[in-house]
């Protein structure tokens, strides 16, 4: 008898998910530990690794397929020397995305996984084209973009180096960026939104420089709990004069927006943040993303 | 073992054997950090006649001005806080002597006045901010707790307890990101030194290795909460044992001692072995602010700060025996009196920024 691959629920809240990517094909010899596939919940993209020996034997679900219920059948294992098994009666499930969605669009095929989305928005210049990305990536994509344009830029946080950020969210600027610029910091939030504020305000001023309308080095502090998603802290600040002291106070800006089923977030208020044009298409499992920005005052003191 | 007196804890002792090697390492790697002995090595600075007389002129500067503002505030002319530096000058005077002016940076809290004239930035300039004119170091919008000049790396000026350390420690981190061969000193007080993110940064600049020297300035009062009351643990160099942060307990009424801890603590920072812990005791002679009556100390108290623990006196007393007379120092005095009249008189008739200035300096960009 065919050992049944069934979707797994990687995190408790988990009802269903989207079967990112697969590891393997059918024909593939499979071992103990190897890892399948990628699949992405509402919070992270986990891998699912196997605990069964065989081969597999037919893949019952295609990658990129969004909304598949946990517990679905997505592949199956023939064992050795097995015939070639039938065909299971459950099918995977899906959730009904398509008219809870207000907008028409065009449904990103499964394969492909990202295709153009229409969307009226008059912040937007005409023209541009748009792409569809998970709020996460669009995150780390942003911060990429600043670290890469600006050598002063560094991020700093809880988990952000090595973990690769808690839910993912600084996934490759380590390895882009190194150590120096990529900052693994202990679980003192107070301390590090200081440290990171003071730092912006030390680095721009030097060579006894006139006032320079760029920003000093724009720290990026992320602190993320255990238990919360992805927040990220941008500190637009060049020397602070008054008022210094209230804004280290108020300085946490935590992104995460809240995508019920089938809505779709307007890009302005994020792409304002992540000066990247794009669409967030929502993920039913609900990926958090509210934004919250607190009040800051950075100012420029006359030198 | 003797009886235990009533009310003692007593552990069980531990036989030497039931250690592990394990820990005894760790016990001797457990020690109380400290830069004392390096320090006590050379006391005092051994200043030249001339350095000394700089200091002497410009700690009476910060005691003549301080005392001025103390006058104009009276008179109204200036309002909100206004934190007096009175006593503690020799703290400001004998560690910024020994900063590098070009590379290094500095961060206080609220009790700033004397930190900026250290800089030898003009009075008149810090005495219009005081009464809030255009003139003022930070345009007049900032007043007595947020002044202001990163051209001379001075970064404030903040009125949150404890703030400026973890800003300080950021300062730091630049140094240490630009590889500029600077450090930072951050000043709090007593009462700030019981803050968490003061812990915080002193976890991270000793995790880092950053360029930093924090500094404790302990005038035994966080305003009306004597430090004994306060602080489970008084000798604040201590506090960066718990990570690796040695210590140095200094007497900030000697602006010779001061100097001479700046030199060990600046030497440790710049090879590269990270912060230091310095801890200066000293006093105000004033209340914590202008609105404060003072009622938690006696005047006898203060009274013999004044008269046995004055740094100017002090100093004062080492130019006479060293040779200069008593005039010579009268005319510092008058020169200084002087200086501090006319930035009064600046300050008083110096115009206030035009209602323009509302919308300035309060966004990077236009949004």
């Amino acid at each position: 008898m065919a050992i049944e691959l069934k979707m797994p629920a990687l995190s408790p809240t988990m009802e269903h998910g989207t079967l990112a990517k697969w590891l393997k094909a059918e024909g593939d010899r499979i071992e103990p530990g190897d890892i399948l596939a990628e699949i992405e919940t509402d919070k992270a993209t986990m891998e699912f690794e196997a605990i069964d020996e065989g081969v597999l034997e037919k893949i019952l679900v295609a990658a990129g397929t969004e909304d598949v219920a946990v517990c679905a059948v997505i592949a199956l294992i023939a064992a050795e020397g097995e015939e070639a098994p039938s065909v299971p009666q459950q099918q995977p499930a899906r959730a009904e995305p398509v008219e809870a969605r207000p907008e028409p669009q065009d449904r990103p095929s499964t394969s492909s996984g990202r295709a153009s989305v229409a969307i009226a928005d008059p912040a937007i210049p005409a023209g541009t084209t748009l792409t569809s990305t998970t709020v996460r990536e669009a995150l780390r994509d942003a911060m990429a973009e600043e670290m890469r344009r600006d050598g002063r830029v560094f991020v700093m946080g809880e988990e952000v180096a090595e973990y690769q950020g808690a839910y993912k969210v600084t996934q490759g600027l380590l390895a882009e960026f190194g150590p120096k610029r990529v900052i693994d910091t202990p679980i003192t939030e107070y301390g590090f939104a200081g440290i990171g504020t003071g730092a912006a305000a030390g680095a721009g001023a030097g060579a006894g420089a006139a006032a320079s309308p760029s920003p000093a080095i724009s720290a990026i502090t992320a602190p993320t709990a255990t238990s919360s998603v992805p927040a990220g802290t941008r500190i637009f600040s060049s020397t602070p004069s008054s008022m210094a002291s209230n804004s280290i106070v108020a300085l946490s800006v935590s992104i995460s927006a809240m995508i019920s089923p089938g809505s779709i977030r307007s890009p302005s208020a994020l792409s304002h943040l992540a000066s990247v044009p794009c669409s967030i298409v929502g993920e039913s499992a609900g990926i958090f993303s509210s934004i919250a920005m607190a009040q800051y005052s950075p100012t420029k003191t006359s030198v | 073992m003797s009886a235990p007196e009533r009310g003692t804890l007593v552990l069980a002792k531990q036989p030497a054997k039931a250690k592990k090697a394990a820990d005894v390492g760790d016990d001797s790697d457990f020690i109380l950090r400290s830069l004392q002995e390096a320090f006590e090595k050379a006391k005092r600075y051994a200043a030249t006649d001339a350095e000394m007389m700089e200091f002497y002129r410009q700690m009476l500067l910060i005691r003549r001005f301080e005392e001025k503002a103390g006058q104009l505030y009276g008179l109204g002319l200036i309002g909100g806080f206004c934190h007096l530096y009175i006593g503690q000058e020799a703290v400001a005077i004998g560690l910024q002597s020994a900063l590098d002016n070009e590379r290094d940076s500095v961060i206080t809290g609220y009790r700033d006045h004397g930190h900026m004239l250290a800089y030898g930035i003009d009075p008149k300039v810090i005495m219009a901010e005081l009464t809030g004119r255009e003139a003022g170091i930070s345009k007049g919008k900032g007043g007595s707790m947020h002044m202001f000049s990163t051209e001379h790396k001075f970064y404030g000026g903040h009125g949150i307890v404890g703030a400026q350390v973890a800003l300080g420690g950021g300062l730091a981190l630049a140094h240490q990101y630009n590889e500029d061969g600077g450090l930072c000193l951050a000043y709090f007080g007593d009462g700030a030194a019981n803050q968490g993110q003061v812990y915080e940064t002193f976890n991270m600049a000793a995790l880092w290795k950053l360029p930093i020297v924090f500094v404790v300035e302990d005038n035994q009062y966080a305003m009306g909460t004597a430090s004994k009351r306060s602080s489970a643990e008084t000798r604040f160099s201590r506090r960066g044992t718990a990570f690796r942060i040695p210590g140095m307990e200094v007497n900030g009424m000697d602006v010779l001692e001061v100097r001479a801890a700046a030199e060990v603590a600046f030497a440790h920072v710049r090879a590269g072995k990270g912060p230091v812990l310095m801890e200066c005791n000293t006093y105000r002679y004033r209340g914590h602010s202008m609105s404060d009556p003072a009622k938690y100390r006696t005047r006898e108290e203060v009274q013999d700060q004044r008269d046995h623990h004055d740094p100017i006196e002090r100093l004062k007393k080492t130019l006479i025996e060293g040779g200069k007379s008593e005039d010579d120092l009268k005319a510092i005095d008058k020169a200084i009196r002087a200086e501090v009249a006319a930035a009064a008189d600046f300050a008083e008739t110096s115009p206030e920024p035009a209602a323009s200035e509302l919308y300035t300096d309060v966004l990077v960009e236009a949004y």
